[in-house]
């Protein structure tokens, strides 16, 4: 189930799916710790003897305050008559998850009303070993297990606190968990468990007839008690209504000192804009890695998730932050990628947040059993890419000074080191897609891209020799790429050619590397022809459109009538070329419209996922997915300067 | 100070420009135009994404109602006024006064 809405604060991380059930819980890094490990904290509510679970009957519609990290959501049941009205958010600083829920009696009479909150932590993604208990002196719930600590408390503005709590075991055929208990209206109070073990409290408001009262709840998240019930103090102290406006003011703040000037843009892309910078932050860990995405439901099919810091999708993000004047940000994801690149100066396929190696399933030899590099090579071309367009934009030189020496020296004569001298290209590695082995034409375009940033580098750095080595091999590798990549009789740039030699001819939207990294322009005649040809054959020919993948791409398929599910960063892609192309107002439309096919499938909370429905338009496989975000950034940043750039045309 | 085009504030539709740190909320209401600070004076929200009800600007964060003519504040959370900014219009362009 996609997520809809997405907080954060760089050391916990919440996400919700579309019953306004907390599904993900990260802490203390972003990525790092799914206290959840694929199970959901539920709000039910009671009264007159009726329990109801927030979810499939009632009507909920999920959103976020506008420019901020603070959700929006509205939850109604006509036939409990409630309506729901909650704000979420992890405050920018403190460790605390928080929650308000203003609570409408729709009936013409008094009544009581208790709302139920679940909590099903698995610390440490592991359901074994973990303690949940009543704390009686500050009247609160504990879950706890070695250096996690989480604290569950609340308040109503009727004064009271939590007025019935339950700890149990759960996940046994007999004992299904507290929150089963909650489903007669009483808690049983049960003040400790240990193990598998969940636990649930209640709120009681007595509400008058068509009146509104409100709950306050919230999740300390500390390494030792006593922090956790400092945390407590403090929330107390201050007030969750408090700690909510901090939290809406810091993020519209944080995201309106993008220096860029969006006021010619149409409001649904201001929008989605400043959405995708939101979204993107939420994921970046505070020690520098950007994971992929935070939901985990693939757990459930694979048994892993998407909660790792690819390089790839990390320097494209850093770039998107670069464009939209985040230069921290992306700073932090370098020196990141300057601690984990390895020494011989490769990234391997994906990083856990704290750096250490993410799982994998490349191989370290080939079917035949000859040893090969498991890794993607255009992930280490592309962090390199991204730095020099970092340092481009923003003149840091102190800090690439220390970043030089590893990230990109050794990145560099890896790179160089790893081409096969005969053809001038890349020897073989994965490709983007992280499926086959060969030489990939998108992979052979970031590689030529990064040498050319790495020859920037050291002409920079004075040193003309190494520039010089660099720059000859970015322009040889360029016409080893038209001399074996580029098909004349297709008109276009094939796939790849594999270790047999043999020739993929299918069409690839990566095949878009070609321009947006740089080693042709988008008017050249080699790139125009291969983006008109995935334009004619990739584009999903059904009512929702986009762009497909590839030919025949059967990653979650849902139809063989189809080339693939439309991608949105394939979408964006197509987008980014019409705007390169463009010149005249009228041919930047093309591009714009392009734009505005993404918000228009976008949920209204604005997370893009992976991939859409071909037939009804409803996200496929994760969500969100980062680098939707920062594609759909860089897109509009590559429009606003086309658009600049005609307009200025135009008056002189 | 030149703000920005006329016909890039449709009726209705409130439209936030910058000038360097200083972010002005544009209102075309039937042809007339109203300048004012763009940010809610209870908690900063952005009044560009607020609702527009005839002359009262909605702030979409908590609901604070401003009038768009002179800034006041016609229900709270929202204590304080909205900064006006008095504008002029010339051969298409907005300017207003700092």
């Amino acid at each position: 189930m996609p997520r809809q809405i997405v907080l954060g604060n760089g050391k916990v991380a919440v996400a919700l799916d579309n019953r306004m059930r907390i599904r993900d819980f990260f802490y203390p890094r972003v990525g790092l710790e799914n206290h959840l490990s694929g199970h959901e904290f539920k709000i039910g509510v009671w009264t007159k003897g009726k329990f109801m679970w927030v979810g499939d009957n009632w009507s909920v519609v999920m959103n976020y305050l506008p420019e901020t990290l603070v959700s929006r959501c509205m939850a109604k049941n006509s036939e409990l008559e409630i309506e729901l009205e909650v704000n979420d958010a992890v405050h920018n600083f403190l460790d605390i998850y928080l929650r308000k829920l203003v609570v409408h009696n729709l009936t013409n009479s008094k009544r009581e009303v208790r709302v139920f909150f679940s909590q099903d932590f698995h610390i440490y993604g592991v359901d074994a070993g973990d303690t949940a208990m009543y704390e009686p002196i500050i009247n609160s719930i504990i879950h706890y297990k070695r250096k996690r600590y989480f604290l569950i408390n609340g308040l109503t503005d009727q004064g009271g606190g939590i007025y019935q709590f339950a700890v149990g075991y759960k996940e046994s055929p007999s004992l299904e968990g507290t929150w089963r208990d909650s489903e007669d209206g009483i808690l049983q109070g049960n003040p400790i468990a240990q193990g598998a073990v969940d636990s649930a409290v209640s709120f009681k408001l007595e509400m008058q007839p068509q009146s509104t009262n409100t709950i306050y709840y919230w999740i300390a998240c500390a390494n030792n008690l006593e922090e956790a019930k400092a945390l407590n103090s403090e929330v107390k102290r201050i007030g969750v209504e408090q700690l909510l406006l901090e939290t809406e003011n810091y993020w519209s703040a944080w995201v309106n000192r993008q220096d860029v000037d969006l006021s010619i843009l149409p409001r649904e892309i201001t929008r989605m804009f400043k959405t995708s910078l939101l979204i993107m932050r939420t994921h970046v860990d505070n020690g520098g890695a950007i994971i992929a995405s935070c939901d985990s439901d693939a757990l459930q099919f694979n048994r892993d998730t998407y909660a790792y810091a690819w390089p790839r999708d990390g320097a494209l993000a850093a770039l998107a932050f670069d464009m939209a004047g985040f230069q921290e940000v992306s700073r932090l994801f370098f020196e990141y990628c300057n601690q984990v690149i390895s020494d011989r100066g490769f990234f391997h396929h994906k990083y856990s947040p704290d750096g250490s190696l993410g799982s994998s399933w490349h191989a370290l030899v080939d079917a035949k059993g000859e040893p090969q590099l498991p890794i993607q090579e255009d992930e280490t071309a592309l962090a390199l890419y991204a730095l020099w367009k970092h340092y481009q934009r923003h003149r840091d030189l102190e800090f690439i000074g220390k970043v030089y020496p590893k990230l990109v020296l050794k990145a560099a004569d890896f790179l160089l080191a790893h081409r096969d001298e005969k053809t001038g290209l890349p020897k073989p590695s994965f490709d983007l897609w992280e499926e086959r082995i060969g030489v990939f034409t998108s992979t052979v375009a970031a590689v030529c891209a990064a040498l050319t940033a790495a020859a920037r580098f050291a002409k920079v750095f004075y040193d003309s020799k190494r520039q010089d080595l660099l720059t000859e091999a970015a322009i040889q590798m360029k016409e080893a790429m038209l001399k074996h990549l580029y098909d004349k009789k297709l008109g276009r740039f094939i796939k790849a050619i594999y270790l047999d030699g043999s020739r993929d001819l299918t069409l690839d939207s990566s095949l878009s590397y070609i321009f947006t990294c740089g080693p042709f322009e988008a008017g050249d005649e080699v790139a125009a022809t291969t983006m008109m040809a995935l334009a004619n054959g990739l584009w999903v020919k059904t009512p929702i459109g986009g762009m497909a993948r590839y030919e025949n791409d059967e990653y979650y398929r849902v139809s063989k009538e189809t080339q693939g599910n439309p991608w949105f960063i394939c979408t964006l892609w197509m987008a980014r070329w019409y705007i390169a192309r463009a010149n005249s107002m009228e041919e930047l439309t093309k591009g714009l419209d392009l734009l505005f096919w993404v918000t228009k499938h976008s949920p209204p909370s604005g997370l893009l996922g992976e991939q859409l429905d071909p037939y009804t338009g409803e996200p496929v496989s994760v969500s969100p997915l980062i680098w939707s975000h920062a594609e759909f950034v860089i897109a509009v940043y590559e429009y606003l300067d086309k658009h600049r750039r005609i307009s200025s045309s135009t008056e002189t | 100070m030149k703000l920005c085009k006329t016909d890039s504030v449709p009726v209705g539709e409130p439209k936030q420009f910058n000038i360097g740190e200083l972010e002005v909320l544009v209102i075309n209401l039937k042809g007339e135009f109203f300048c004012l600070a763009a940010r809610c004076t209870h908690a900063g929200a952005p009044l560009a994404e607020g609702k527009l009800m005839g002359d009262v600007l909605v702030c979409p964060w908590h609901g604070s109602n401003f009038r768009v003519m002179n800034g006041a504040v016609l229900k709270g959370p929202a204590e304080k006024p909205l900064k006006v900014y008095q504008n002029t219009v010339k051969e298409d362009y907005l300017f207003i006064e700092l």
